[in-house]
């Protein structure tokens, strides 16, 4: 017992160090008096005001993003979840629910993270940042997303996510019903890279680079109703086509499979113009779970694929 | 058009979630299936497992247990730290916890415990997996997941899932699993080879 609570405060005085330490030489490059940066401690609470974000922020608990509010954190802001497990289910619920806005721009050299605050990190320590019924535009660029559930869950709001990094996270995106671009991420090393449970949009994954994943994107609706209100019959086209595009992106080398159709998942899939890691067809489909495996799914229509790595794919200034 | 649908529903959520209520079927929760810690009884769990987790992405996480007493214990909790929602049975047991005797007929038996377990414990028998369990008795007994009825109100689809394994492991398939496990692999390792080569996963 003893032994963890000391982790834990060691942890917390080294973050602390870590933070005085990067603030002091900032400041002695620019010739001024060291000042501390901010290290934030949150607790369960709603932030019901516009608020800036930078430094060390520390969350335990759920910290939620009022509908009044956005938040707007600045390049090179550590954003730490504490693992708590209220509900003892194995899942850390430290999150960061964004019901009003969240702008978060980091540059390359100054990404924005958001990760574990454990001495020992690993997937599932926190719940996840979720976007939830927003109605502004979010935006998230450069951002890192470490030992999350989800490291970032997009569900009926607007956002635009790019340039981020998605690792060690039980999946790196999950969204549902969404307006949203996903354009040149790096999703890699997760459980499931991106998860969603709907084929509408307007969608575009484009230029990310999925790699390394057990699963590199998986498309599992919901499982909420027995029934169905998909519109069964669209004269023969994929089902999302015209609204979720996903295409340009280096999908390869994930462990199962790179791509799985979950359970009544009917309907056929359009994901052509992307790289499998190679374009014979057999292999492809040996790394794909639809209805090659199981018939009672959809197809994905995966040609005409890119013969080579895309290069555009993945961050924009990151070692491709 | 859709636009304009998706603006109503927007506006329907912000009215819904003012109070920033989440609902659980966006962001995920766990299925606990409870097992004892016997070769046999590991194996089929670690099956369920797999094929929920892979074909639903629903996180389904183990319950070992003593005995069978403690198990339906814990199929009969309403707690959420102690309860069980999927478990795997087979008649001959069924009949001894109920007090009965065996039937001559497995099929009969089969539909008689399954007809009692609905009526009385609010738990729904899904068809049998296909192998027998003999447990040194002359009457062949048959295994088949049990779901709670209160489950299907979150996961209507299980069913269709789980059925799936309906009549896909014979004696011999089971009696493999069991002889590599016995000889020092994983369930869980032997579990995933048995789906990936069914086309389950």
């Amino acid at each position: 017992m003893i032994k963890p609570v000391l982790r834990q405060v060691i942890f917390s005085l080294a973050l602390v160090a870590a933070a005085l330490v990067g603030s002091a030489a900032a400041a002695s490059d620019e010739g001024q008096a060291p000042s501390p940066a901010p290290l934030l401690n949150l607790q369960d609470q709603v932030i019901k005001t516009d608020t800036t974000w930078s430094g060390t922020i520390i969350i335990e608990g759920v910290v939620v993003i009022g509908r009044a509010a956005t938040l707007t954190i600045a390049p090179g802001t550590a954003i730490r979840f504490r693992k708590i497990d209220r509900d003892l289910d194995g899942t850390g619920d430290s999150e960061l629910r964004v019901l009003g806005g969240i702008i978060a721009e980091g540059v390359a050299d100054k990404p924005i993270t958001f990760a574990s605050a454990e001495p020992e990190p690993a997937p599932r320590d926190w719940s996840y940042l979720l976007i939830y019924t927003s109605g502004r535009l979010n935006r998230l660029n450069f951002c890192e997303f470490r030992h999350g559930f989800s490291g970032l869950q997009v569900q009926f709001s607007t956002a635009s996510v790019k340039n981020s990094l998605f690792t060690n996270n039980n999946e790196g995106l999950r969204f549902g019903r969404a307006d949203l671009a996903v354009e040149n991420n790096r999703f890699v090393n997760n459980s499931i890279g991106i998860r969603f449970t709907r084929m509408e949009g307007p969608v575009l994954i484009r230029n990310n680079e999925i790699t390394g994943n057990r699963i590199g994107i998986f498309l599992v609706p919901s499982g909420q109703n027995i029934r169905d209100f998909f519109e069964p019959d669209r004269g023969g086209r994929a089902w999302n086509t015209g609204r979720l595009e996903i295409g340009a992106n280096n999908i390869h080398d994930n462990l199962a499979y790179n791509l799985s159709l979950g359970e009544k998942q009917l309907w056929n899939l359009d994901m052509s113009g992307n790289y499998w890691g190679t374009d014979q067809g057999k292999l492809i489909e040996a790394t794909i779970f639809d209805r090659h495996r199981d018939e009672s799914l959809g197809k994905v229509i995966y040609k005409p694929c890119a013969a080579e790595k895309i290069p555009e794919a993945g961050p924009i200034g990151a070692d491709r | 058009m859709f636009q304009g649908i998706f603006r109503i529903l927007l506006a329907a959520l912000f009215m819904i979630t003012t109070t920033a209520g989440v609902s659980q079927a966006c962001v995920g929760r766990i299925l606990y299936i409870g097992a004892t810690k016997t070769t046999e009884s590991e194996t089929m769990a670690e099956l369920l497992v797999m094929l929920i987790n892979e074909r639903t992405g629903t996180n389904v996480k183990i319950k070992y247990f003593d005995d069978r007493n403690a198990i339906y214990q814990a199929f009969k909790s309403d707690e959420e730290e102690t309860r069980v929602d999927i478990i795997v049975e087979n008649t001959a047991a069924a009949m001894a916890y109920l007090g009965r005797k065996r039937l001559a007929e497995p099929d009969r038996e089969y539909l008689e415990v399954k007809r009692i377990y609905e009526e009385k414990l609010g738990v729904i028998w899904l068809k049998p997996f296909g192998f027998t369990n003999h447990q040194g008795e002359e009457i062949p007994s048959v295994s088949a997941p049990l779901i709670r009825n209160d489950v299907l109100t979150n996961y209507p689809l299980l069913p269709r899932i789980l059925t799936k394994l309906s009549g896909a492991i014979d004696d011999e398939t089971f009696r493999g699993m069991i002889a590599r496990i016995t000889a020092g692999e994983k369930a869980k390792n032997v579990a995933r080879d048995f789906l990936k080569a069914g086309k389950f996963i």
